[in-house]
Order: C-alpha cells, then sequence, then structure tokens
C-alpha cells in the first residue's frame, strides 16, 4: 500500500516548494518499487553461488573498484 | 558481522528499484539485477569491508547498463516499454495515479538526466557519491539535476488541479493526465 502524497513541511511556494514537492513524489514512486515484491530466482540465484563457492573458498577484502 | 549473501539479499530491493527507475523496459530490469548480482559476486574480492556496498552495487549495476546499450546498440528496446506500475492503490487514487503520471514523465528524461535525479533524490548519495558512481564531475552532475527537475516540473505541470496538487503551488500541478 502506498503513501498518501501529502505536502512536505518548509517553503510553500517558490522554486524551493516545487523542489521539495518533486522530491517527496519521487521518494513515494522509489518506495513504490521497493515495495515489489522480489522474484525468487535472485535469492535462489544466491544461494546456488554460495554453495558454489562453498567447494572453493573465497576472500572478501580487495581494491573496493566496482568491476 | 553480516556475510557478503546477507548484504546483497538486504540490498535487493532496492537495486531492483534503481534497475526500475533506470530502464522501464521490463524484460531487462530483472536482467539487470540478476547480472549485478553475478558481477559482484564473481568480484567480491575487489570490495572492502566497511564501504558502502550500496554505491559499489549501483555503479556495477550502471555500468553493466551502459555496456549493454553499447554493445547491442538498442537503446530504444531496453528504454523504451514501460512495465505497468504493480503498485497497491487502495485509498490512495489520486496519489496513485499522480506517481504513474511521475513515472511517466520520469522515463522520458534523459537517462543522463534521469539517473543521477534517482540517485540524489531518492538514494541518499551526495553529489560527489554520485559523481564518482557516474564518473562524472560534481559540477555536471548537479547541473543534470537541475536540468532533470525543472523538465520534469515543466512536464507534470499544466494539468488539471487533482487532490495531490500541492497547496499553494499554482504552477505545479500533479495529477492525472488525458493523452
Amino acid at each position: 500500500m502506498i503513501e498518501e502524497l501529502k505536502y512536505p513541511r518548509g517553503a510553500k511556494s517558490g522554486r524551493r516548494a516545487e523542489y521539495a514537492w518533486l522530491g517527496e513524489s519521487l521518494r513515494l514512486l522509489f518506495q513504490a518499487y521497493v515495495d515489489e515484491p522480489l522474484p525468487d530466482t535472485f535469492r535462489q540465484l544466491l544461494e546456488d553461488l554460495e554453495k558454489k563457492d562453498e567447494l572453493n573458498g573465497r576472500g572478501q577484502s580487495g581494491s573496493g573498484k566496482p568491476p | 558481522m553480516t556475510s557478503f549473501k546477507d548484504d546483497l539479499l538486504s540490498m535487493l530491493p532496492k537495486l531492483r528499484a534503481f534497475a526500475r527507475a533506470l530502464c522501464s523496459n521490463s524484460a531487462m530490469v530483472d536482467d539487470l539485477v540478476q547480472e549485478t548480482i553475478l558481477r559482484a559476486w564473481a568480484n567480491q574480492s575487489t570490495f572492502q569491508v566497511g564501504t558502502n556496498i550500496r554505491a559499489w552495487l549501483f555503479t556495477i549495476m550502471r555500468n553493466y547498463y551502459y555496456n549493454e546499450i553499447r554493445r547491442k546498440k538498442r537503446l530504444v528496446d531496453l528504454d523504451g516499454k514501460n512495465g505497468p506500475l504493480d503498485i497497491v492503490v487502495g485509498e490512495s487514487q489520486p496519489t496513485c495515479l499522480h506517481l504513474k503520471d511521475l513515472e511517466r514523465e520520469l522515463a522520458s528524461l534523459p537517462i543522463e538526466q534521469r539517473e543521477v535525479l534517482i540517485l540524489v533524490s531518492v538514494g541518499g548519495f551526495s553529489y560527489e557519491e554520485v559523481a564518482k558512481i557516474c564518473n562524472c564531475a560534481v559540477g555536471t552532475i548537479k547541473s543534470r539535476v537541475a536540468r532533470a527537475r525543472a523538465q520534469l516540473l515543466d512536464r507534470l505541470e499544466g494539468a488539471d488541479v487533482g487532490a495531490t496538487a500541492a497547496p499553494g503551488l499554482s504552477s505545479v500541478v500533479f495529477s492525472a493526465r488525458t493523452t
């Protein structure tokens, strides 16, 4: 269930108020995405990857640079 | 201490939400998430424990998305088919209509603007962090966010005054538009 869109506190008019309203709207939209049910395939994929790695073993620290 | 798998599991809803915002092709969304999981897992040794795994994962997803666009040269196919927003309406019909309207207009923004707007507005990232994720200057990110906001507001205004319109905002109207 999505939240009711409410007028954000703060500025009541002008560009700042428009941005605040837009930001609140985007937050609700993103939250609606977050709340969507996740396909179970992702969890299963992680389970499979973990099982596969249990046979080999892996480290966890490194450069921090994304692939 | 949580495991890498637990960290990934906890990030899945936000990762998929970012994919939804990045790419409106519903088939591509789950491919993006799956490929991000595979790449993150295969490269977990390059992740520095204690750093921001959310930024790390979003960067992986973004890099893969852009690589796919370049490789397949099918931006329209990847980005042109809107899946329905599957949200529970309940008693928030005006809000739901507004969000569907917003989703459509957001999807019509150039991808460079859409991604930074999402990362800054709802991703909780600073301009500096987004600049690092997008591999460009902070000033570029700020101008993209400003252009994205202005364009969205321009596109959303001018319709009928609906129940979701902010009081006192005569120039901004958030309601369903007839097309």
